[in-house]
């Protein structure tokens, strides 16, 4: 399972339906409703599906307001099955690159506020204590971050985030949880964030000439 | 023209919403403007005591909103400004849920049209009882203390009043102690200010007389040599468009300053 700027990339492997469904249920409910409005691709990678598995998968998925878009990688009977269950078994090249969405806001994040968006995002303003900013992509903060920022919130390790003033509460990226140390000390300037193992790296935004 | 209303609110309790609703309420008073204040506590009815009008109370806000007395009727004078101050107290046996968003706004601006400010003196919280004192508001104080946590919480209400589309409200910065700050053991009023970046209309220091004269029902704002007094008198002359430099509280001889009468 890998998100995506507008959701989420289901690759079962070989592991049984009921299995894979399972998980699938796990994630989708730890994740509260942060897929809602997403839309998943499965890639079946040479795999058959059955209808009856078909059908759970995309109840499963509508019950957590996500749209079953694409079924792509089975053979010629398998593409079949899933047109007949009205959804797309090849996607052209170009509606696959759409690119993310990406959000652009001017404003604070005040305490009890919480932003969350599929794709990256831009906000000029800052992120005080008790706000949360919750992004499928990545995270640039033109301002201070005090609360919580979580990037690649599908569980891409591969998300950043970028502020002016990185000194929050608690960074996440993916499924890796950082904490700032206790006691900052120095001149404040622009950082960022990104994963590195199993561990949240921050360190000095440079611009490198 | 209708007169101004003007609600105090925190999130936090404690921090001193009732305070500063009765100094204000009289501070205003003394420079000749009519003011009503409104109790909107349902249940823990206590402006009347820190205005000493307690045993003059008949009826109550929810008498009003029950159609049982008229508000001119509930409207208790005060005893030092009776032209100029009178109180609209809280129903004590009562809860918030006796009252409506729409019930609040109708006897704010009845209210509004026999005063030049109504000042209505939130409930902690940000449930139905904070979202009824600010319905009607034009303007809104929010109170908070030098606390990481009552910062975090007057942020979350200036979040909520930004979702309903409000005026920006204006900060108070209550129970400063000057010397913590100047020995960085405490939060100064600059950096809350920064943080949540609103318009700052006062600052008020610690001071032992509060309480005393919230016991006695004579609010500091009437005490001359009184610290939060004086604050309090600044910001009265603020809400009516002076302006009145801050007092400063970093130097040395703030204190001295104070009573010398500054
Ligand atoms: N500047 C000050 N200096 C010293 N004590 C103060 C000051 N301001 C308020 N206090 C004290 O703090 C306490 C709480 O004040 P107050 O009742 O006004 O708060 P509140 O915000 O209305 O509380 P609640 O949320 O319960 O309605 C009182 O005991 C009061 O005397
Ligand atoms: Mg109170």
């Amino acid at each position: 399972m890998k998100g995506t700027a507008e959701g989420l990339r289901l690759r079962p492997g070989q592991r049984p339906w009921d299995e894979v469904l399972q998980a699938l249920e796990e994630h989708l409910e730890a994740s509260r409703g942060f897929f809602r409005g997403g839309k998943v691709v499965v890639e079946l990678e040479g795999r058959g599906v059955e209808p009856e598995a078909l059908e759970a998968l995309r109840a499963l998925l509508e019950a957590h307001g996500l749209t079953l878009w694409a079924v792509l990688g089975g053979d010629e009977a398998t593409a079949r099955t899933v047109r007949a269950h009205g959804i797309r078994a090849q996607v052209p090249a170009e509606e696959e690159e759409t690119g993310g969405a990406a959000l652009f806001l001017r404003r604070t994040l005040r305490s009890g506020q919480r932003l969350q968006f599929p794709g990256d995002v831009t906000l000029v303003g800052d992120v005080n204590p008790g706000a949360e900013l919750v992004a499928g992509g990545n995270v640039l903060v033109w301002g201070r971050v005090r609360g919580l920022v979580h990037a690649g919130a599908f569980g891409d390790r591969g998300a950043m985030i970028w502020a002016l003033d990185l000194n929050p509460a608690q960074l996440r990226i993916a499924d890796l949880i950082g904490r700032p140390p206790e006691q900052r000390r120095g001149r404040v300037r622009p950082e960022r964030a990104y994963a590195e193992g199993d561990r949240i790296i921050v360190e000095a935004w440079r611009v490198r000439k | 023209m209708r007169g101004k209303i003007i609600t105090i609110s925190s999130g936090k309790g404690g921090v001193g919403k009732t305070t500063t609703t009765a100094n204000l309420g009289l501070g205003l008073a003394a420079l000749g403007y009519r003011v009503i204040c409104i109790d909107a506590d349902i249940g823990l009815r206590n402006l009347d005591v820190i205005l000493g009008l307690e045993n003059r109370i008949v009826y109550d806000i929810v008498n009003v909103i029950e159609g049982r007395t008229t508000l001119r009727r509930a409207l208790v004078r005060d005893k030092r400004f009776p032209e100029h101050l009178r109180l609209l107290p809280a129903a004590q046996t009562r809860n918030k849920e006796a009252i409506s968003e729409e019930d609040m706004e109708r006897v704010a601006y009845e209210a509004a049209e026999m005063a030049d400010f109504v000042l209505i003196d939130s409930p902690a919280g940000i449930e139905h009882g904070f979202r009824y004192a600010v319905r009607p508001a034009d303007r809104v104080l929010i109170v908070t203390n030098p606390e990481v946590s009552a910062v975090r919480d007057a942020d979350r209400v200036i979040g909520l009043l930004e979702a309903y589309g409000r005026a920006e409200p204006s900060l108070i910065v209550n129970r400063i102690k000057p010397e913590l700050v100047r020995r960085n053991e405490m939060l100064d009023p600059a950096s809350i200010v920064d943080l949540l970046a609103i318009d700052l209309i006062g600052i008020v220091p610690e001071d032992r007389s509060v309480l005393s004269a919230s016991n006695r029902g004579q609010p500091v704002v009437l005490d001359k040599r009184s610290s939060a007094g004086q604050a309090y008198r600044n910001i009265s002359r603020r809400l009516v468009g002076e302006k009145v430099p801050f007092m400063d509280l970093r130097g040395p001889s703030f204190l001295q300053r104070l009573f010398g009468g500054a």
